[in-house]
């Protein structure tokens, strides 16, 4: 059975102009009701739409930043913004030492929705003062919300336009939270080629770690905090969609020039206390400087293919050899 | 005793409800005094609930023909309410201890495993200490019914009222 989330099937949008599209109500209800997910298809059927049958893009955004805003109370109450910084700062810092980004340390959230993660960083001012922080997004809607907030607070970041797969916007390092599971197959190897670019040194991006629990907490978690029946609905897809570790893994091999890892991978962490975990990709040179910055507790929570790991450190060894 | 400290148990309940009606609803970062607000919205629609039950109990038991003995089997109904929201009031504050002051990952398996759950018990646990104070006493039925059901109603009331809409 496909598993469907009804936000990724009620906005659509010509990827080259990035135009939006009119989208066919009764095509995401067939969709949904082919995939065998009824409670999706009602979902959808009760969505508002004009005479011809397309969905009100008005009522739409409306309700996308509805849902989105309770999903921010989920990320606050997991404290992603403590989880995120506890990897960014130490990846920051190693970054800043090796001197290896050209120009201001730039972090750019990708698919950032209403832009909490940047926000969040903008707000508590972690990461330092040289690092520029922007979120990118495809949906006009929740970008323009995403900067409104923004604005609301006077936080020191941005928010602009832009797709995953052509990214408009260059960083030091790209982060995600709650995107990868949404692409699949070639797509999600798409999405890790498009980053790796010569100016970024690591990506980071957090998903729902693919745990047989998780399903069940998504359900719970999501009945006991979101009230949008389409908010709960994709929720839990969220999590049955998830990604295993090594999916993530092959599919982060395709940036080219980064080793791919995994903090806190399945069997390393506590699943009651890591609902989401990152595949994180890094340049080689980084790697040790890394590990050394994180310290052995941390470090030993970060697991790439041995294949992957013996290639950096041959390189490694060969270079100091050679210096 | 019993009911002054069910009271004190309803007060705090309404603060957290409305809290809760508002979370959610506002995606800005910096907003602890909008949710004091949220909380003092919570409180001022628990109150007249709390109230009303007081009164209906104050009610019972002036109408009765022995006071004292009406007065012991209220407050017999109390104690059986209180032995069922005790134990679920010290799991909520071990959670949100460990939520408030642990680190972040003990803060997810209190909510994981504590405070997620715990909202989703509130109403059944609610129910329960109702039925349990009813038991066996007709008297305490209407208290408790209406004690219930104003508990109940805090946080929809406040979300239809102040958060129908994002903030
Ligand atoms: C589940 S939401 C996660 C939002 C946010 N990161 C969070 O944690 O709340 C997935 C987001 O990815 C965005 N998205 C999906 N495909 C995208 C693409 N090709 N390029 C940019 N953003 C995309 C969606 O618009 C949506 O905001």
């Amino acid at each position: 059975m496909q598993l469907l989330e009804i936000s990724d099937l009620v906005v659509d949008h010509d990827p080259g102009t990035r135009e939006r599209l009119p989208v066919r109500r009764g095509d995401v209800v067939a969709r949904l009701t082919a995939a065998g997910d009824r409670s999706g298809a009602r979902i959808a059927a009760g969505l508002a739409c004009d005479d011809a049958g397309h969905l009100d893009p008005l009522a739409v955004d409306r309700r996308l930043v509805a849902v989105h805003t309770e999903l921010q109370r989920l990320s606050e109450e997991l404290r992603l913004g403590d989880r995120i910084a506890e990897l960014l700062g130490p990846l920051l810092a190693v970054i800043r030492a090796a001197g290896s980004a050209d120009g201001p340390l730039r972090v750019v959230d990708v698919g950032c929705g209403l832009g909490y993660l940047v926000r969040w960083l903008a707000a508590s001012g972690v990461l330092g003062p040289d690092v520029d922080l922007v979120g990118v997004d495809f949906n006009a809607a929740l970008v323009r919300e995403a900067e409104r907030l923004a604005r609301a607070e006077g936080l020191p970041c941005r928010f602009v336009r832009g797709d995953a797969f052509a990214l408009d916007e260059p960083a030091t390092v790209y982060v995600s939270t709650g995107v990868l599971h949404h692409f699949r197959g070639s797509d999600l190897d798409a999405f890790f080629a498009a980053q790796a670019t010569r100016g970024t040194a690591a990506f980071c991006h957090f998903d729902i770690a693919a745990t047989g629990l998780a399903p069940i907490g998504a359900w719970v978690f999501h009945r006991a905090r979101m009230r949008d029946p389409l908010g709960r609905h994709d929720g839990v897809m969220s999590a049955r969609r998830a990604h295993d570790d090594d999916t993530l893994l092959t599919a982060a091999a395709h940036a080219d020039g980064l080793v791919p890892l995994m903090y806190e991978p399945r069997g390393r962490s506590n699943p009651f206390c890591t609902t989401l975990r990152p595949v994180i990709g890094v340049r080689p040179e980084l790697l040790s400087p890394l590990r050394a910055a994180l310290g052995p507790g941390p470090s030993g929570r970060l697991v790439g293919r041995a294949d992957a790991e013996a290639a950096v450190r041959r390189e490694a060894s060969a270079g100091g050899g050679a210096g | 005793m019993n009911a002054f400290l069910l009271a004190a148990l309803a007060l705090v309940d309404a603060a957290f409800a409305g809290f809760r009606a508002y979370t959610g609803r506002d995606g800005r970062i910096r907003k602890t005094r909008r949710a004091l607000l949220a909380a003092r919205r919570g409180l001022a629609v628990g109150v007249p609930g709390l109230l009303l039950s007081t009164a209906v109990a104050v009610s019972l038991l002036f109408g009765a023909a022995d006071r004292v003995a009406r007065y012991a089997e209220l407050d017999a109904a109390a104690h059986r309410m209180l032995l069922c929201y005790a134990p679920y009031a010290a799991v909520v504050v071990l959670s949100l201890a460990c939520y408030l002051w642990g680190p972040f990952r003990a803060g997810t398996l209190a909510v994981v495993v504590g405070l997620g759950p715990l909202t989703l018990l509130r109403p059944l646990v609610v129910l329960a200490g109702a039925l349990a104070a009813a038991w066996g006493s007709l008297p305490a039925a209407p208290v408790s019914a209406v004690a219930a059901v104003g508990v109940l109603l805090v946080e929809p009331a406040v979300h239809r009222r102040w958060y129908a809409e994002p903030v």
